[in-house]
């Protein structure tokens, strides 16, 4: 932590599952005032205890338009967007901006990368 | 310091499989030990019930037929039924019980799908030991008759079952708009994968993985078995044959996948 930002690398592992077809070519360095900790997806191996954190259940409210109408808009389905939402599955690199896209913001408004401890 | 550690983990693994193969051999001892020695009258009884259950299936086989086409109809048709109505209480759900019904339709539409394979399957075990152009030569007029009507029932349970599925994936495209497919064609499998989205492939690829590692682990037993069997009451080798192919087709497809994977992503 430094002066209450919280620094985070995106090293392009959105998608935290290991697949490395999501991986992007260049890591960015990102700088974030707030952070939310509604909906957390745990990278399911753990042991390196990184979590994909996601508001985009309030950005969809924020829209007005409920999971099926998301689902249509981003081309998946309606359960896509609640496994999301619950944090139960984490994105593709793909989705994640096609998702921010829709609710017209950054990608990292929507979904936060962290590492165990870092919030701490 | 890391170099050490590996070596050290290499060195526990070539234990570790010296080990497997010092309790295999241990086991295959004890077991050769026991047929040498408990005579040829135990082996003998063992291989006399083994054929009293087969003739009594095999005399049995209407009535078999029909308690085991009644049960996985039942199973299959509650499973159903169920996954009607939750999915109509889907279409109004709210987004925490949207969740929790797609777990319960995906809970009744597994254990249709399990019943539906279980009761083919069992109703070809049931058949098959009355399938037998000798046996069938062998019997009276009344029992070939017997045989047909078991015939008929297998044909007409299978071909049930056959349908239900299709009413299955008829249902789930109702329930899911979005998934594509004909379950009539050759080709179902590869167009349901196009229509999922990428949380539903990860899913089937995760689900067809662990597929995967299990067959690895019961084909090299099922064929050690046979070869067991054989060698005691004389199975035939075309029991070691099968699932010694199918060892070697899901070992080989996996690495031929593997490759074709790869040599995409180089062609690009």
């Amino acid at each position: 932590m430094r002066n209450g930002l919280t620094t985070i690398v995106v090293n392009a592992k959105i998608r935290i599952t290991g697949n490395d077809k999501n991986i992007c070519q260049n890591d960015k360095e990102i700088s974030h005032t707030e952070r939310t900790t509604e909906y957390t997806a745990k990278e399911k191996e753990g042991s390196r205890g990184m979590a994909l954190e996601n508001r985009l259940k309030e950005h969809r409210a924020r829209l007005g338009i409920n999971q099926a109408d998301m689902g249509k808009l981003a081309g998946v389905s309606r359960q896509t967007i609640s496994l999301i939402e619950r944090g139960d599955y984490s994105p593709s690199v793909t989705l994640a901006l096609k998702l921010a896209r829709i609710c017209q913001v950054k990608v990292e408004d929507i979904f936060t990368y962290t590492e165990d401890g870092e919030d701490e | 310091m890391n170099r050490g550690k590996t070596e050290k983990r290499k060195m526990n693994s070539y234990l570790k499989m010296i080990l497997l193969m010092i309790a295999g051999g241990i086991v295959g001892g004890i077991f050769g030990f026991a047929t040498a020695y408990s005579g040829e009258d135990a082996i003998a009884a063992v291989g006399h019930v083994m054929n009293g259950i087969l003739f009594f299936v095999r005399d049995h086989a209407v009535l078999l037929e029909c308690i085991c086409g009644v049960i996985c109809i039942a199973i299959c048709e509650i499973n159903f039924a169920k996954m009607k109505v939750m999915g109509n209480q889907m279409q109004e759900a709210e987004d925490e019980e949207y969740h929790e019904l797609q777990y319960r339709i995906e809970v009744s539409s597994s254990w249709g799908v399990i019943a539906s394979t279980v009761g083919t399957v069992l109703m070809m075990l049931i058949i098959s030991p009355g399938y037998s152009i000798k046996y069938i030569e062998s019997q009276s007029i009344g029992e070939t008759w017997l045989f047909l009507v078991g015939l008929v029932v297998f044909i007409g349970v299978i071909g049930y079952l056959s349908m239900w599925q299709v009413r299955y994936i008829k249902l789930l495209q109702r329930l899911y708009p979005e998934k594509k497919g004909d379950p009539a064609s050759m080709k179902f499998q590869e167009q349901w994968l196009a229509s999922c989205d990428e949380a539903e492939r990860e899913e089937i690829y995760e689900a067809s993985y662990k597929t995967y590692q299990l067959t690895g682990k019961v084909l090299p037993v099922c064929t050690l078995v046979a070869m067991l069997l054989h060698m005691v009451w004389d199975t035939g080798i075309l029991a070691i044959i099968i699932p010694a192919f199918l060892w070697i087709l899901t070992a080989s497809n996996y690495c031929r996948y593997c490759v074709m994977k790869k040599s995409e992503k180089l062609a690009k």
